[in-house]
C-alpha cells in the first residue's frame, strides 16, 4: 500500500545490507525503504519497456510486483527486452521475467498473470496494486489500462516508444498546471507576453492530473502507426523510457520529488534531446464510468471486416506457386516488393522490383508501377502479406489495376522455398 | 533611378518565423527533425498544418490525430502563432 503504517513494517538484517545505498539517502531512509517494501506495482507487458523497469523495481526493493503478459520470448525480442535471455527463447515471458527477478532479488513477491488483459479481467487484475506501469505495445490496451486506473483511482505510469523516440508521463495521480493569480484580468496582449516568457502556467503539486485520453482523445485507425515489429526500434530506447517509468514509480511510492504528472517527456535519441510539454486535463473529456470494448473503440473489428471484404476482391498466390512461375521463365508478370529499402537489403525474391509502400501511398510509386507494368500482370509481396494487400488496394483504387497478393510474404518464401533468405 | 512606389521593406513588420519540431510520422515523411519556417501574420496552427499536408499528402491520415505544442505547452489548433514560437507536432505512438 502507499503511505503504510511504518511501525508495522520491519526491515530485516538482509534488507539493511541490500538496500544500504538507498537507506543512507536522506530522500529514502529507513522509512522510504519500508514504503518500498510495503508497496505493490502492476507491470503490464514484459517487452522493451517492461524489461528494464521490472529489473529496477525488483532491485529497488518493491515488495510485490504483478506481471501481465501472454507472449513467449522470441529471438527478435532479445535486442531490447533485456530481462529475457537466449536460453529463455520459446518460454512464456512472465516465467522468464520471474526467474531473472528472483535472481536479482529473492525477497520480492511476484504475482503472474499469463493472460491478455481485457475489459472482462482488467479491474480484478489492477485492483490489488498501488501503482500501474503501462509497458504495452498497442492502443486498445493503453486505453483499457487508462480507464481501469481512472475507475480504480490508481496512478498510471506511462511510456511509449517509436523508432528513435520515446514518451513518458504519469497519468491519474496528482500534479498539474494552474493559471497564475490575476490571469483573467490580463489583456490578450499581456497573456501573449506571459506565454512567451513562460509565465502563463504555474505547477501545482495537488492540481488534477491528466490521463491518457487528455493526451490522445481519439485512437488512430488500425495499421496507421507501425509496431516495433513492422517499423523497427532502437534496442536501447525502451531502456531509457522504461527506467524513466521505474524512477517515477519509485518516486510515487516514496512520495518524494516532482513527478511527470502534467508533463509529457519527449525523448529523441537520434539527436539526444529531452523536451517536456505541459499537459492539462481536457475540460471536454468524456466521463469514464465503465470499461468498454476497446478493440471496437480502436476500430479493429471494423478494419478486419473491411480487410476481409477487400480480400474477397483480391487474388492471392502461394510462395510455391510463385516459385513455379519464376522457374517457368515466364515474362508476363511484374513482381513488386513494397517493403522498405533496409528490409530489401536483408533478402529478396528473385526478380522483385522494390517500390516501398510509402511511395505508393505518395502516388510516385504508382507512376513507376504503371511504367513498368505495360500489359503484364501485377504480383505484390511484402514481409508477411499485410502491406502488400494495402498496396494492392491503393493501386486498384487509383488506377483500376488488379494485383495478386503473395500469401505470407517473404517470410513464407523463406520458410517454404528458400531458407537461405533470413527471417527477421 | 526608379522612384519607390511602395514603402521600403524595412518599414513593414518583420515576417513571423517559427521553428517546427517534428516527431514520428512527421519526421519520417519530411526527413528532418526540425524546420524553420516563415508564416503569414495571424497564421493558426491548423493553417500551418494545412500547408504541411499539401506538401506531404501521405500525412493526411494524421490530421485529426496530431497534438500540437507551442513553446512547450499543449495548445488547441486555433492558436495563433507568434514570431519566434516553437511548434511541436506530436502524432500518437504506442510501441513498447
Amino acid at each position: 500500500m502507499l503511505n503504510p503504517n511504518l511501525d508495522e513494517i520491519q526491515l530485516s538484517k538482509d534488507d539493511y545490507e541490500r538496500y544500504s545505498r538507498h537507506i543512507i539517502l536522506p530522500q529514502v531512509g529507513v522509512d522510504g525503504q519500508k514504503k518500498l517494501k510495503a508497496a505493490s506495482v502492476l507491470c503490464i507487458g514484459t517487452g522493451g519497456l517492461g524489461s528494464p523497469l521490472l529489473l529496477y523495481l525488483a532491485a529497488a526493493g518493491v515488495g510485490r510486483i504483478g506481471i501481465v503478459d501472454f507472449d513467449v520470448v522470441d529471438t527478435s525480442n532479445l535486442h531490447r527486452q533485456v530481462i529475457h535471455g537466449t536460453s529463455s527463447v520459446g518460454k512464456p515471458k512472465i516465467l522468464s521475467a520471474k526467474e531473472r527477478i528472483l535472481e536479482i532479488n529473492p525477497f520480492c513477491q511476484i504475482d503472474l498473470y499469463e493472460t491478455r488483459i481485457s475489459a472482462e479481467n482488467a479491474l480484478d487484475i489492477v485492483r490489488p496494486y498501488d501503482v500501474v506501469v503501462d509497458g504495452t505495445d498497442n492502443f486498445p490496451t493503453r486505453y483499457l489500462i487508462n480507464d481501469a486506473c481512472v475507475l480504480l483511482n490508481k496512478p498510471n505510469v506511462y511510456g511509449s516508444i517509436f523508432f528513435f523516440e520515446g514518451q513518458a508521463t504519469v497519468f491519474n495521480y496528482k500534479g498539474g498546471w494552474v493559471r497564475p493569480d490575476g490571469w483573467d484580468a490580463l489583456t490578450a496582449l499581456e497573456k501573449t507576453a506571459a506565454r512567451k516568457s513562460g509565465k502563463d502556467w504555474n505547477y501545482d503539486e495537488n492540481a488534477p492530473s491528466p490521463n491518457y485520453r487528455d493526451l490522445y482523445p481519439e485512437p488512430p485507425p488500425p495499421g496507421l502507426v507501425p509496431s516495433c515489429a513492422e517499423g523497427g526500434v532502437l534496442g536501447i530506447l525502451p531502456g531509457v523510457i522504461g527506467t524513466l517509468q521505474a524512477t517515477e514509480t519509485v518516486k510515487i511510492i516514496l512520495g518524494v520529488g516532482t513527478t511527470l504528472s502534467g508533463r509529457l517527456m519527449l525523448y529523441d535519441a537520434l539527436n539526444m534531446k529531452f523536451r517536456e510539454l505541459k499537459l492539462n486535463p481536457n475540460p471536454d473529456r468524456p466521463v469514464i464510468d465503465k470499461l468498454i470494448d476497446y478493440e471496437e473503440f480502436c476500430g479493429i473489428p471494423q478494419a478486419a471486416a473491411a480487410e476481409a471484404e477487400a480480400q474477397k476482391e483480391m487474388t492471392e498466390m502461394t510462395v510455391t506457386d510463385l516459385k513455379k512461375l519464376i522457374d517457368s521463365g515466364a515474362t508476363d508478370y511484374l513482381l513488386v516488393d513494397v517493403r522498405n529499402t533496409h528490409e530489401f537489403d536483408i533478402g529478396k525474391i528473385p526478380g522483385a522490383v522494390l517500390i516501398p509502400l510509402p511511395d505508393i501511398e505518395n502516388a510516385d510509386g504508382i507512376d513507376r508501377i504503371k511504367a513498368l507494368l505495360g500489359d503484364k500482370k501485377l504480383i505484390v509481396h511484402c514481409k508477411a502479406g499485410g502491406r502488400s494487400a494495402k498496396a494492392i488496394g491503393i493501386i486498384n483504387e487509383k488506377t483500376g489495376i488488379k494485383g495478386t497478393n503473395i500469401i505470407g510474404g517473404i517470410l513464407a518464401w523463406s520458410r517454404d522455398v528458400d531458407p537461405s533468405v533470413p527471417e527477421y | 533611378m526608379t522612384p519607390h512606389l511602395t514603402p521600403p521593406d524595412r518599414m513593414s513588420p518583420p515576417t513571423p518565423t517559427i521553428t517546427l519540431k517534428l516527431f514520428a510520422a512527421y519526421q519520417d515523411a519530411i526527413g528532418q527533425a526540425e524546420l524553420t519556417q516563415t508564416i503569414a501574420p495571424n497564421t493558426t496552427i491548423a493553417a500551418l498544418l494545412d500547408q504541411i499536408l499539401q506538401g506531404y499528402p501521405q500525412l493526411e491520415p494524421w490530421r485529426h490525430l496530431t497534438r500540437f505544442g507551442v513553446n512547450l505547452a499543449f495548445v488547441t489548433a486555433d492558436t495563433i502563432l507568434q514570431d519566434g514560437d516553437e511548434v511541436v507536432l506530436i502524432p500518437p505512438v504506442s510501441g513498447g
